[in-house]
C-alpha cells in the first residue's frame, strides 16, 4: 500500500505539473487583467494529501468540507488511506507523503515537536486545552456501553459497575479483542472496581486486570468494531462496549438501540499537521475551513461524531444532539481520559493488554 | 500436473546432473539462473531487509522482543497449533485425495470444485463465514434446531475447538493436491498385479499405494505446517484472543507500538525457531529423504 500511495502521489504530482505547465503556457499570451482574474481572492495552489481511514466518514468529510473548499480555493483535497508506517514516521519527524494525517490525541500530544501550531482562531474550543493548537479537523467520538433496547425491558446497566454485574444483567458482553487495542478497557475496569473518575491516573493495571478476569468468561471478543453489530443483532452478545458510531450504524439500520451515556468516555481525535507538510498554507486554510461551525454541524449530522467547536450546537437539532457524546445535555455524565498519560504510557498499556488478551 | 505441493520438493531436483536430453552442461547452468534470481529477490532480499531492520538498535530488539510478555507464550502456541493443523490436515487431506481419485466422474468434479472454490475465496471471508456458523445462535444452532437437537445456544464460537475446523478447511487444498497428483501417476498395472497375487484392498493399499503417496503426504504436511505458522485472523476470531498467534503479537508491535525492529526480531525468531523444529523433525523422521 505504501508503494501504491507513493506511485499515486507521483502520478498526481505529474498531473499537477502538467496542468501547471499548460496553464503557464496558456497564460503567457494573455494580458495582465486575465491572470489577475484567474487567481481570484485566493493565493493558494496545489493540492492537499489528506490521510484518513476512508469509508463513510471520509465521504462525509468530502461532502461537508472538501467539495466546498475546492470550489472556494481551487485546492484539491486528495484523500488517501492512511498507512501506519508512514504517519508514525512523520510523527517522528521523518519525511512522508501526507500533508495532514489522522492521529490520536495521545500520539499528537507526545509528538508536538514535529507538528505545526494552528492560529488561535482555528482551534476547537471543545478539545482539551493542551491539544487545541495541534488538531486540524477535530472531531470527538464516544466509547460507551450499549444494547438492543429489548434486551433489558426494565432498564439496562447504568454504570460500569452494573456492566460487571452479570447476575443483575445476564448475558455475554462484546469487548475489544484485537492485539493492542486496549481502548478504555483499564479505565472501565477500575471505575467498576470503585476507583473515582478523578483518581484513575496513573492506571493501576494489575488491579484493572484482576477486575477484568472476573468477567472474562462472559466476554466475547471482537477484532474490528463493525463485528459488534453482528454480535448484538445475532443475540451473541447482550451488551457491547465500543465506539458509539457502531450503535449509530445499528440505529440507521432500523434497530432500537440504547446507548448508556452515563460514564461514557469522550475521545478527542483529529488530524496532525506535520512540520514537513508539503503545502502548509493550504492546510492552514483547510483547518480554518473545517473549524467553521456550520460546516462542522453538517459533518456532525452526517456522522454523529461530536464537534470540537461549541457553536456547532446552535446549528444542530435536539434529536441529533441527543446522540452526540459531547453535547451539552451529556456534559454531567460523560468522562474524559488523560490523553497525556495514555500517550506517555502507550507501549506499556499495549503490551500489558496484549498479554492479558492472550491469557 | 504441477501443484503447489509438488513444486516445492522438486525445486531441490534442479541440479544439472539429470539434465534434459539434448542440453549441454552450459545450457543447464543457464537454466539455473531464473529460479535462483527469483529466490534471491522473493525470499533472500526481504529476509535480509528483515534482519537489518531487527538489528537497527544494535540487537537490543531481540531482548526487547523476549521481554514482550505475550511473545514467548504465543510463539509456543503457534508452533503447537501448526503441528495440530498439520496432522489433522494430512489425515483428512489424504482421505480426501483418495476419495477424489476413487469417485465417479460427477462426484470427483464436485469434490474438486469445492476444493478449488475455497482456494479462490479470501481467508477473511471464509473466517467470517465460520463465525456466522459458530455464533451461539448461528447457522449450526439453527440447523440443529430443525431436528430439535439444540435446546440452548451452542458454545463453540471463540473456543479452541471452534477454530480448528476452519483452519483445517483453509489448509486442506495444500494437502489434497499433492496426494491427488501422486495417486493419478500411480501405475494401475501394479494394483492389478497385487490383486492377481491375491492381496485384498487393505494389503494393496498398505503395500502398493501408501509407499508411493507417502512422499506427497509428507511434503503436503510440511507445506501446511509452514503456512500455518502465519495464521492470524482465523484463530483470533474463532478461537478467541486466548489463542492469539505470534502474528498477532508481531502485528501489535509493527502497527500499534510503532516498533518495527521488535516486530522484525520476532519474525526472525519465528523463522529461526521453525527451522530448528524442522531440522529436529528431519533428524527423527527423515522427512526430506522421502520427498520425491
Amino acid at each position: 500500500m505504501a508503494g501504491f500511495i507513493r506511485v499515486r502521489r507521483a502520478a498526481m504530482a505529474g498531473i499537477a505539473l502538467t496542468l501547471v505547465t499548460a496553464l503557464a503556457a496558456g497564460c503567457a499570451g494573455s494580458d495582465d487583467t486575465a491572470s489577475a482574474g484567474a487567481s481570484g481572492g485566493s493565493d493558494l495552489s496545489g493540492e492537499i494529501i489528506f490521510a484518513d481511514y476512508g469509508g463513510p466518514t471520509n465521504e462525509s468529510r468530502q461532502a461537508a468540507y472538501f467539495d466546498g473548499f475546492q470550489d472556494e480555493t481551487g485546492v484539491e483535497v486528495v484523500s488517501v488511506a492512511i498507512e501506519d508506517a508512514i504517519y508514525m514516521g512523520m510523527l517522528d519527524g521523518e519525511d512522508g507523503d501526507y500533508d495532514v494525517f489522522q492521529s490520536s490525541a495521545a500520539e499528537t500530544l507526545t509528538h508536538t515537536d514535529n507538528l505545526l501550531e494552528l492560529p488561535e482562531e482555528m482551534r476547537g474550543d471543545l478539545l482539551p486545552e493542551e491539544l487545541r493548537p495541534y488538531v486540524v479537523g477535530g472531531f470527538v467520538f464516544g466509547i460507551a456501553q450499549g444494547w438492543l433496547t429489548d434486551t433489558f425491558p426494565d432498564g439496562g446497566p447504568q454504570t460500569w459497575a452494573d456492566f460487571f454485574d452479570t447476575e443483575a444483567f445476564p448475558g455475554t458482553r462484546a469487548w475489544p479483542g484485537a492485539p493492542g487495542s486496549f481502548d478504555a478497557s483499564y479505565e472501565i475496569a477500575l471505575l467498576a472496581d470503585g476507583v473515582a473518575p478523578d483518581d484513575l491516573y496513573p492506571l493501576d493495571i494489575p488491579r484493572a486486570e484482576a477486575k477484568l478476569d472476573t468477567i472474562r468468561d462472559d466476554l466475547v471478543f471482537y477484532q474490528a468494531y463493525p463485528e459488534v453489530q453482528q454480535l448484538l443483532v445475532s443475540g451473541s452478545a447482550a451488551i457491547a462496549v465500543t465506539v458509539t458510531g457502531q450503535y449509530t450504524a445499528l440505529m440507521n439500520a432500523g434497530e432500537d438501540v440504547t446507548i448508556q451515556w452515563n460514564e461514557a468516555f469522550v475521545v478527542p481525535s483529529g488530524f496532525a499537521f506535520p512540520a514537513v507538510s508539503g503545502n502548509p498554507d493550504a492546510v492552514t486554510a483547510l483547518a480554518g475551513w473545517m473549524n467553521d461551525p456550520e460546516r462542522q454541524a453538517d459533518f456532525t449530522e452526517r456522522t454523529l461524531y461530536g464537534p470540537v467547536n461549541s457553536e456547532v450546537f446552535d446549528h444542530i437539532p435536539e434529536d441529533v444532539a441527543a446522540n452526540v457524546v459531547n453535547s451539552p445535555e451529556h456534559e454531567d455524565q460523560v468522562l474524559h481520559w488523560d490523553n497525556q498519560w495514555r500517550g506517555e504510557n502507550y507501549e506499556d498499556l499495549l503490551t500489558a493488554y496484549t498479554a492479558w488478551l492472550a491469557g | 500436473m504441477t501443484t503447489p505441493g509438488t513444486a516445492m520438493p522438486r525445486a531441490r531436483g534442479i541440479a544439472p546432473v539429470r539434465r534434459p536430453p539434448g542440453t549441454t552442461a552450459a545450457e543447464s547452468r543457464w537454466l539455473l539462473w531464473p529460479p535462483l534470481v527469483f529466490f534471491a529477490l522473493a525470499l533472500g532480499f526481504p529476509l535480509v531487509t528483515l534482519v537489518i531492520q531487527s538489528l537497527e538498535g544494535g540487537g537490543s530488539a531481540y531482548i526487547d522482543a523476549l521481554d514482550v510478555p505475550a511473545f514467548a507464550g504465543s510463539l509456543m502456541r503457534t508452533v503447537v497449533m501448526a503441528v495440530v493443523v498439520m496432522v489433522l490436515t494430512m489425515v483428512l487431506g489424504t482421505a480426501y485425495g483418495l476419495a477424489v481419485v476413487a469417485s465417479p466422474a460427477w462426484l470427483r468434479f464436485a469434490l474438486l470444485a469445492a476444493l478449488i472454490l475455497s482456494l479462490w475465496t479470501s481467508i477473511m471471508v471464509r473466517s467470517f463465514g465460520w463465525m456466522l456458523l459458530e455464533l451461539p445462535r448461528g447457522a449450526i444452532y439453527w440447523f440443529l434446531g430443525l431436528f430439535g437437537l439444540a435446546d440452548e445456544p451452542i458454545e463453540l464460537y471463540q473456543t479452541t475447538l471452534g477454530m480448528y475446523p476452519a483452519m483445517v478447511a483453509v489448509m486442506l487444498p495444500f494437502a489434497v493436491l499433492p496426494v491427488m497428483s501422486a495417486l493419478q501417476s500411480l501405475d494401475r498395472e501394479q494394483l492389478n498385479a497385487a490383486t492377481i497375487f491375491g492381496a485384498g484392498p487393505l494389503l494393496t493399499f498398505r503395500a502398493v499405494t501408501w509407499p508411493q503417496i507417502l512422499p506427497s503426504v509428507l511434503s503436503g504436511g510440511v507445506l501446511v505446517f509452514v503456512m500455518s505458522l502465519g495464521f492470524y485472523v482465523t484463530p483470533l476470531l474463532l478461537g478467541g484472543p486466548g489463542n492469539m498467534t505470534v502474528s498477532g503479537v508481531i502485528n501489535a508491535q509493527m502497527n500499534q507500538a510503532n516498533r518495527p525492529d521488535i516486530g522484525a526480531a520476532m519474525s526472525i525468531l519465528l523463522v529461526g525457531g521453525t527451522m530448528i523444529v524442522y531440522l529436529i523433525a528431519d533428524r527423527l523422521f527423515r522427512v526430506s529423504e522421502k520427498w520425491g
